[in-house]
C-alpha cells in the first residue's frame, strides 16, 4: 500500500488541525479563566519542547556514529532540572514581578532596563537560532520526501538543484509561517503568554514521546528479538562494537563534559525554553513536580535511541540510508506504513512545536527589543500621531515570524545542508549558552552591571561566531576552507578550531571554553570598577534579592516626576487598545479607591509594567519617561532604597524598634495625661476651696458691715465689738490671700530664698514673741526648752519664723482654754536640729497624719466647731522645711495631744547646707 | 520546599555530576554486558533512573510533609487585562489585591 502525497499531506494537515483545535480550546479556556495548562503535568510536558526534531531524528543519527554521546544532551537538562528550585524559581519570580516577556527583556531588565543589551540579546538569538530552525525545516522536508517514496527506502539528497519553487522545504516553511501566525499572534497580550500554544506543545510532546517509544518497541522487540540480541549482534560487528564503548565520543570525556554543560545552559536559555519554563509558567509550585517529571520524560524518550540506531546500522549495513532518518526508514523498510506515518507525524510534532514557539518568542523579542526601541527613538513623533499601536505591534510580530522562518529556510538551503542535524543544533546551543553568564551571575551578584554584561556578551558572541558560526559558513563553501584549516591570512594562531594554538579539543568544547572565558571574564572585568547607575543598582538588587523581598515596587520609587493620569491612559491605550487600557485603569481604581488626577509614582509604575508586558521593559521605560517630567533621582535616594543585603532586615528591625518606642511613648503619654487630669482635678478643687475659704470671712465682714450701716445709733460697745470682728476677719482674709500666694510661689518655684546664717534659738524666740499675744488671749501656758547652746543653721529667716509661728498658733488654736499647755523644744539629733512643738489638745487621728499636710485639709473636729485655719499653714510649712533639706511630721493620737516635729540639717562646716 | 530537601537535592546534584563524568564513568567503560546490555549504557540508564527515583522521593516527600511555601510576593500586580480571573494570579494573590 503506497502512501500517496495526498494521504501524507492530508494526515499532516489533519494533525496540524488537531493542534490548532487544542490551541484554540486552550485560549478559550484561558479567556474564560479556567486554564487547562495550570497543572504541573502540562507544564512538564510543555518543557519537553526541548526535544525537537533534533531529538526525534538526530539523537539516533548521533548515536549511530558517536555512541553514548547523545545522552549528554539529555543528562545536562536532567542536572539542570535538579537546580530548578534554586535557579528557575528565582527567574520565574522575577519574571512575574517585573512582567518580563522574554529572555532579552530579562537580561535588559536586569542590567538597568537596558534597551541596548536587550537588542543585542535579540540579535544574538536571531543569528544563533537560525541553524536550529533550519534543521527543523530540514527534518520535516526530508521525512516528507522519504515517506512519499514509500515503500522505497533510499538515501536522497534534498536538493538545492531544484529552484526554490520546486523545493518541498520551501512549502513546508510557508505552511509553518501560516500556522505560526495563526497560533501565536492572535492578539497583543499584556503578558505575552500563549496558553493555547502551550497546550498544543504539551500535546505534541506527548505525541512525539508515544510515537518514538512505539517505533523503539517495534524495532527492539519485533524487528529484533529484544535488546539482548540487538546488542549482541552489534558487539559482533566490528564496525558497531566501538559504539558500545566510550571511545567513539568525540572529544572524549572533555567533549562529553562540555556537551553536558552546553545542554544544561541551552535547556534554560534557548528563547523558547525560557518562554515555556518561565514566561508561560502559571504557578511557581509546578516547578517542583517538574524537577523529577521532566527527567523522567527525557529518560523515556531516550530509552530506545540506541536500539534504533544499532538496528538501523545493522539493517542498512551498506550505509545507504542516512542515520538521521532511521526512526522513519526502519518502519518503512519493514513495510509498516502506519508506524511510518506515526513516526513522520511524531517528527512533525517535534519540529513544528519548536519552530512555532521559537519564532513566536523571537518575533516578540524582535518587536519589543529591536524594532520598537528603534522606532521610539528614531521617530517618536510619528508614533505619537497614531492613536492605536496594537495593530502595529501585531504587524511587526507577524513580519518577524515570516522573516525568521524564511531566514531559517535560507540557512538550510545555503549553509545547513552539509551538516548533520546535531552539528547544527550544537551551534545554536553554544549561542544560547552565551546568556548563561549575564543571567546566572546577574541572579546572584548584585554588582554585575550593564557595562560588564555588554562587554561579556559581545565578546562571548564574537568568539562564538568566530569559532563555530564562521567555520560552518566555511564548510558550506561561503568562505574559503583555508580559513578553518590554516587560519585567517594563514595565521596559525587564529585558526577558529584551535584558537591560540589550543588543539586537541573538539570544536564545541573549544568554542565553549573560549567563549565562556571571555564572556564571564568580560562581565566581571566590566563590573568591577565604577559605580552603576541608580536604575542598575535598583534592578540588580531587586533581582538578586527577589526571594527575600516582600515589596517589589522598589523601582517605582524611581519615578518622581509629574504626569497627568489622562496622559498615562492615552499612552496605555495606544499600545493595548482603548478597551483594555480602560479595563486596566478601572481595575486600578477598584483596588486603590480611585486614581488621582496627577498620577503618583504607583500609578506610573503600574502603567509601566502593563506597557512592559506589551512592548518590553526597556521600551516601556522610554515611553513613560517621554511623558513624565523631571524624573531624575538622586544617588542618596537610591542608596537608601539600595542598602541591599541588610535593607529588608534593617527595615523590619527598625520598624519593630519604632513600634516599641511608640508603645513606650504612648504609655508615657497616657501616664502624663493621667497626671494632668489629676492636676486639673486638684486645681479645680483648690480653686473651689480657696473661693470657699475666701467667702467665709467676706460673708461675715459684709454681714457685720451691713448691720453697722443699718443701725447708725448702735451702742458703742456693740459697735466696737462688731468692728473688731470685721478687722479680724479682714486680717484672716489677708492672711489667707498671702498664704495662697505663698503656696503658689513655692509651688511654681518663683519664690526668692534669702539664705543666711541663723541662730535657731533666737529665731524661735522671735516666733514666740510674736505669738505671745495668742497665748495670752487664750490663757495657754508656753514652756520653752531651748537649751543653752547657740545653734547655727543656714536658712531663710522669714520663712522659718513663719513655720514656727504657724506651729505655735496651731498649737494654741487646738489647746483648751485655761488648761492649755504648749511646750517648745530645741534638741540636737543625729546631725540635725530638732524642734518639737507639743500641745495637749484633742490630738490627731493617725489616719490624718499625712492628710493634714495637704492643701486645705482641715481636721474636722466636732469640738472645735468651724475650722479655724486656712488649711494652708501646714502645707506651706512643709514646703519651707523641705526646701531647707529638713522634714516635718506629726506624732499624735486622739486625746493625747500632738507633737509637731521639725528637723533641720546642721550647718555644714564647709558651708554647704541647705539643699540647692 | 524544606531546607532538608534542598540540601538533599544539592547533594544529589553533586553526586550526579560526579557519577556521569570522568573518572567514575571510566570505571564502567568495560566490555562486559550484564543482561546483554553493554555496561556503559546499563550503568548510565540505571544511574539516571535511580537519580529520578531518589528525586521523586525527596521532592514528593517534602510535598507530603506540607512544607512551607515562601510567601507570595505582595506586589502591585497589574491584573491580567484580557482574562479576568486568569490563573496567572493565584487566588491568594487576588484576594490580597482585593483587600488592599
Amino acid at each position: 500500500m503506497p502512501l500517496g502525497d495526498g494521504v501524507i499531506i492530508a494526515c499532516a494537515l489533519g494533525y496540524m488541525g488537531i493542534l490548532f483545535g487544542i490551541a484554540y480550546y486552550g485560549d478559550q479556556r484561558a479567556d474564560a479563566g479556567r486554564s487547562i495548562i495550570a497543572n504541573p503535568y502540562i507544564y512538564t510536558l510543555s518543557l519537553a519542547i526541548y526535544c525537537t526534531a533534533w531529538t526525534f531524528y538526530g539523537s539516533v543519527g548521533l548515536a549511530a556514529v558517536s555512541g553514548v554521546d547523545f545522552l549528554a544532551v539529555y543528562l545536562g537538562p536532567t542536572l539542570m532540572a535538579m537546580l530548578f528550585w534554586f535557579v528557575l524559581r528565582r527567574i520565574v519570580r522575577i519574571t512575574k514581578v517585573h512582567r518580563i516577556t522574554s529572555i532579552a527583556d530579562f537580561i535588559g531588565s536586569r542590567y538597568g532596563k537596558s534597551g541596548l543589551l536587550a537588542g543585542m540579546v535579540t540579535l544574538i538569538v536571531m543569528l544563533g537560532i537560525l541553524p536550529y530552525i533550519s534543521i527543523q525545516l530540514k527534518a520535516i522536508a526530508v521525512s516528507f520526501s522519504l515517506l512519499r517514496q514509500y515503500p522505497e527506502v533510499s538515501r536522497l539528497a534534498i536538493s538545492t538543484q531544484h529552484p526554490i519553487w520546486m523545493d518541498t522545504t520551501f512549502y513546508v516553511a510557508l505552511v509553518l509561517i501560516v500556522f505560526t501566525i495563526l497560533f501565536g499572534t492572535r492578539h497583543i497580550d499584556n503578558t505575552e503568554r500563549h496558553e493555547g500554544m502551550v497546550a498544543a506543545a504539551a500535546f505534541e510532546s506527548l505525541f512525539k514521546l508515544v510515537a518514538f517509544v512505539l517505533v523503539g518497541v517495534v524495532v527492539t522487540f519485533f524487528i529484533f528479538d529484544g535488546p539482548g540480541e540487538l546488542f549482541q549482534k552489534a558487539a559482533m560487528d566490528p564496525n558497531l562494537a566501538p559504539l558500545l564503548r566510550f571511545e567513539v565520543v568525540p572529544g572524549g570525556y572533555g567533549g562529553w563534559l562540555s556537551l553536558t554543560f552546553l545542554s544544561m545552559m541551552a535547556f534554560l536559555f534557548l528563547p523558547r525554553q525560557f518562554q515555556v519554563l518561565v514566561v508561560e509558567n502559571v504557578n511557581e509550585t509546578h516547578i517542583r513536580k517538574a524537577i523529577w517529571l521532566f527527567p523522567l520524560y527525557l529518560f523515556a524518550i531516550n530509552l530506545f535511541v540506541l536500539p534504533i540506531a544499532l538496528g538501523g546500522r545493522l539493517l542498512f549495513s551498506d550505509g545507504s540510508v542516512d542515520a538521521d532518518t532511521f526512526v522513519l526508514t526502519l518502519p518503512m523498510a519493514e513495510q509498516m506504513p502506519l508506524l511510518a506515518m506515526l513516526a513522520f507525524l511524531g517528527g512533525l510534532s517535534a519540529a513544528t512545536s519548536m519552530i512555532m514557539f521559537e519564532t513566536v518568542t523571537l518575533s516578540t523579542m524582535v518587536c519589543n527589543d529591536l524594532v520598537m526601541p528603534i522606532l521610539l527613538r528614531a521617530n517618536p513623533r510619528w508614533l505619537a500621531g497614531r492613536s492605536d499601536l496594537s495593530g502595529l505591534l501585531i504587524g511587526i510580530r507577524r513580519a518577524g515570524i515570516i522573516i525568521l522562518i524564511l531566514l531559517g529556510y535560507l540557512y538550510f538551503r545555503f549553509v545547513g545542508e552539509s551538516y548533520a542535524l546535531v552539528a547544527s543544533g550544537l551551534v545554536s546551543f553554544a549561542a544560547a549558552a552565551q546568556f548563561a553568564p549575564p543571567i546566572l551571575i546577574g541572579l546572584f551578584w548584585k554588582r554585575a552591571n550593564r557595562r560588564g554584561a555588554l562587554i561579556g556578551l559581545s565578546c562571548g558572541f564574537a568568539v562564538w561566531a568566530y569559532t563555530l558560526f564562521l567555520p560552518a559558513m566555511a564548510r558550506s563553501g561561503w568562505i574559503s576552507t583555508s580559513f578553518v584549516e590554516l587560519g585567517p591570512f594563514g595565521l596559525e594562531l587564529l585558526k577558529p578550531y584551535a584558537l591560540f594554538g589550543l588543539e586537541g579539543l573538539d570544536p564545541y568544547m573549544h568554542s565553549v571554553f573560549w567563549s565562556m572565558l571571555v564572556n564571564i571574564g568580560g562581565l566581571v572585568y566590566g563590573s568591577l570598577p565604577g559605580r552603576p547607575d541608580p536604575i542598575e543598582q535598583v534592578q540588580g538588587s531587586q533581582f538578586v534579592d527577589i526571594l527575600k523581598r516582600e515589596r517589589h515596587d522598589g523601582d517605582s520609587l524611581l519615578w518622581r516626576g509629574v504626569v497627568e493620569t489622562a496622559d498615562l491612559y492615552d499612552l496605555l491605550a495606544r499600545f493595548l487598545g482603548p478597551q483594555r487600557a480602560s479595563e486596566a485603569f478601572d481595575r486600578y481604581a477598584a483596588d486603590h479607591g480611585g486614581y488621582p488626577l496627577q498620577a503618583d509614582s504607583r500609578l506610573i509604575h503600574y502603567t509601566e509594567r502593563l506597557l512592559a508586558g506589551a512592548i518590553g521593559a526597556a521600551s516601556a521605560r522610554v515611553m513613560i519617561s517621554s511623558i513624565v517630567m523631571g524624573e531624575v533621582l538622586s544617588i542618596e535616594e537610591v542608596m537608601t532604597i539600595l542598602d541591599e543585603s541588610t535593607q529588608v532586615l534593617e527595615y523590619s528591625r527598625r520598624l519593630e524598634q519604632k513600634s516599641r518606642e511608640l508603645e513606650f511613648a504612648s504609655a508615657e503619654l497616657r501616664e502624663a495625661n493621667n497626671r494632668l487630669q489629676e492636676l486639673d482635678r486638684l486645681k479645680d478643687e483648690f480653686i473651689s476651696t480657696v473661693t470657699h475659704e475666701l467667702r467665709t470671712p467676706l460673708t461675715s465682714i459684709r454681714a457685720f458691715s451691713e448691720i453697722l450701716l443699718a443701725n447708725p445709733d448702735m451702742e458703742v460697745a456693740q459697735r466696737s465689738k462688731f468692728l473688731s470682728i470685721i478687722v479680724k476677719e479682714s486680717e484672716r482674709l489677708t492672711r489667707l490671700i498671702n498664704q495662697v500666694l505663698d503656696m503658689a510661689k513655692i509651688d511654681s518655684g518663683r519664690i526668692d530664698w534669702h539664705i543666711d546664717d541663723l541662730d535657731l534659738g533666737a529665731l524661735i524666740q522671735d516666733a514666740i514673741n510674736s505669738t505671745s499675744q495668742l497665748f495670752h488671749d487664750k490663757a495657754v501656758a508656753l514652756h520653752e526648752d531651748l537649751g543653752d547652746e547657740r545653734v547655727l543653721i543656714a536658712g531663710d529667716r522669714d520663712r522659718l519664723i513663719q513655720v514656727i509661728i504657724n506651729l505655735l498658733s496651731n498649737a494654741v488654736k487646738f489647746c483648751p482654754e485655761q488648761e492649755g499647755e504648749v511646750i517648745i523644744r530645741l534638741r540636737p539629733s543625729l546631725n540635725r536640729w530638732r524642734i518639737e512643738v507639743i500641745d495637749n489638745g484633742p490630738g490627731i487621728a493617725i489616719d490624718q497624719h499625712k492628710l493634714i499636710f495637704e492643701k486645705f485639709h482641715q481636721v474636722s473636729d466636732s469640738h472645735a466647731g468651724k475650722p479655724k485655719g486656712t488649711g494652708l499653714g501646714l502645707p506651706i510649712s512643709q514646703k519651707i522645711v523641705e526646701h531647707h533639706g529638713g522634714r516635718i511630721w506629726v506624732e499624735s493620737e486622739i486625746g493625747q495631744g500632738a507633737i509637731f516635729i521639725v528637723e533641720l540639717p546642721r550647718k555644714m562646716q564647709d558651708g554647704e547646707n541647705a539643699r540647692k | 520546599m524544606r531546607q532538608q530537601s534542598r540540601e538533599y537535592i544539592i547533594i544529589l546534584f553533586i553526586g550526579a555530576v560526579l557519577a556521569i563524568n570522568y573518572p567514575v564513568l571510566d570505571l564502567f567503560d568495560r566490555p562486559w554486558a550484564p543482561f546483554g546490555i553493554p555496561l556503559l549504557y546499563f550503568y548510565l540508564y540505571l544511574a539516571w533512573l535511580a537519580l529520578i527515583l531518589v528525586l521523586i522521593a525527596v521532592v514528593e516527600r517534602s510535598e507530603i510533609h506540607g512544607s512551607e511555601e515562601l510567601p507570595k510576593p505582595t506586589v502591585l500586580e497589574p491584573e491580567n487585562i484580557s482574562r479576568s480571573g486568569d490563573s496567572d494570579n493565584p487566588p491568594v494573590e487576588q484576594s490580597s489585591n482585593a483587600a488592599r
